[in-house]
């Protein structure tokens, strides 16, 4: 009987974190493709040095950062993919939806200063967990680079 | 070097995979449980063979919790205390001469039940005699066969064999499920670590053998080794009798066995049994 009632939680954990990180994250794919079209006039370049025609413009640091937390069934679905190997589906969507959330929280930051592009792009992710083992796993991505804003715009930066 | 207008638009599926996620895990799950229930079937298929190579440990681990539970009931009375002592003292005594393996450890408990004269061996090396038994046995040499006895039985592991398959089972699942063996206790006191676990004929058989070679080497005859199981015998007819030794089959035929290799040693005087052992002191 008290197998039974764990079997329960388990399957109902499984099926919350099944419906609800589903549907989380099409909304969140929904948004990462609309808001990228809208910010792709900020140009993300991975350059150490901005090109001769930015020479003469303002630069200044501009970063973006995300944390994402994995579900229950991302959780059952690694761990039982931990067991015979190979290419962890679940958490490859995850890390992509936090790159590229990560990138345009950076990008919208840049364009709310009036940068037309940023150079010197990084990306660096760390996981964030409190209790060891137990627990839910979360990462955090975190996007930094150098805007480069033109001589007339008003801007708080640089 | 100059940049592009804007950022171009890549592809998508280069990071990721649109196959639906259930699919993965239903294949996964599936598989994983199949090969899981796999092993357990073949398990329980081959428990018999597998039982005696669980290591002694594990079995003990099993029953742990039981064991400290036993040992706080019985010290009641100081008469108790001592008798279970004695019985300890004899039953070491024979245990070294049983060849027992290495890893193997034996607890004696004495069950205050006067009127069910029985001995058992369970799980975990623990071994019980009742004091209605004490009261049965003449002499000394009497009781340590019934100890020797349960002991063998101890020896070839048969009370892992008796329950293997669900034992096999069990740890095979906390293994996989990465539990210890203490959180499938209540599994294994519900299969009744208490009661008589069911020997068969041919267990039985094999640890009178046993017995009869550790009496001799012990006290270099066998003289009251049949005692107690003639005396269960004679009042086999009594009810409350043979449900205790329904366990034991064929009783006349093991009574046999045990007087043919009697009979082709030397008489010897017996020994007193331990006075804290005798029933009218309990």
């Amino acid at each position: 009987m008290e197998a039974l009632f764990q079997i329960g939680i388990f399957a109902l954990l499984l099926g919350l974190g099944f419906i609800f990180g589903r549907r989380a994250e099409a909304k969140h794919y929904k948004s990462i493709f609309a808001r990228e079209d809208a910010l792709r006039g900020v140009i993300v370049s991975t350059d150490r040095f901005p090109p001769v025609e930015f020479m003469n413009h303002h630069s200044g640091l501009v970063s973006g950062n995300v944390v994402i937390s994995v579900d229950y069934f991302k959780v059952v679905s690694a761990g039982l993919r931990g067991i015979v190997g190979g290419r962890i589906r679940s958490y490859e969507t995850l890390l992509d939806r936090a790159r590229r959330e990560a990138l345009l929280r950076m990008q919208e930051q840049a364009h709310a200063a009036g940068a037309e592009a940023i150079i010197n792009t990084k990306i660096e992710t760390s996981r964030i967990s409190g209790n060891g083992n137990k627990g839910i796993a979360s990462v955090e991505v975190l996007a930094y680079g150098t805007a480069l804003i033109p001589q007339l715009a008003k801007t708080g930066l640089g | 070097m100059s940049f592009a207008k804007q950022n171009p638009k890549i592809p998508e599926g280069i990071n990721t995979s649109s196959d639906n996620p259930l699919k993965e895990f239903t294949i996964l799950l599936g598989g994983i449980l199949l090969v899981i229930c796999a092993i357990a079937a073949l398990l329980l298929i081959f428990s018999h063979q597998l039982a005696p190579h669980i290591p002694f440990r594990y079995e003990q681990a099993l029953v742990n919790k039981f064991s400290e539970l036993t040992s706080d009931n019985n010290s009641t009375e100081q008469t108790m205390i001592d008798a279970e002592l004695a019985l300890q003292e004899l039953g070491q005594q024979l245990a070294e001469n049983s060849a027992l393996a290495p890893d193997i450890e034996l607890h004696f408990h004495l069950l205050d039940e006067p009127d069910v004269p029985n001995a058992f061996a369970t799980l975990g090396g623990h071994i019980f005699v009742t004091t209605g038994l004490l009261r049965e046995v003449p002499s000394e040499n009497a009781l340590a066969m019934v100890l020797a006895h349960e002991i063998a039985h101890i020896k070839f592991r048969h009370p892992a064999q008796s329950i293997s398959g669900g034992l096999l089972v069990q740890l095979f699942l906390s293994i996989v499920t990465g539990q210890n063996a203490v959180a499938l206790q209540g599994t294994v006191q519900q299969a009744g670590i208490m009661t008589v676990l069911g020997f068969s004929r041919k267990m039985e058989t094999a640890a009178d053998r046993a017995a009869l070679d550790t009496l001799e080497q012990h006290y270099g005859h066998l003289a009251d080794a049949e005692v107690f199981f003639e005396k269960v015998l004679a009042k086999h007819q009594q009810a409350s009798w043979q449900a205790i030794f329904a366990s034991h089959p064929d009783m006349q035929q093991r009574i046999e066995q045990i007087k043919k290799r009697t009979q082709n040693t030397k008489t010897a005087a017996t020994k007193a049994l331990d006075p804290r052992l005798s029933y009218e002191n309990l």
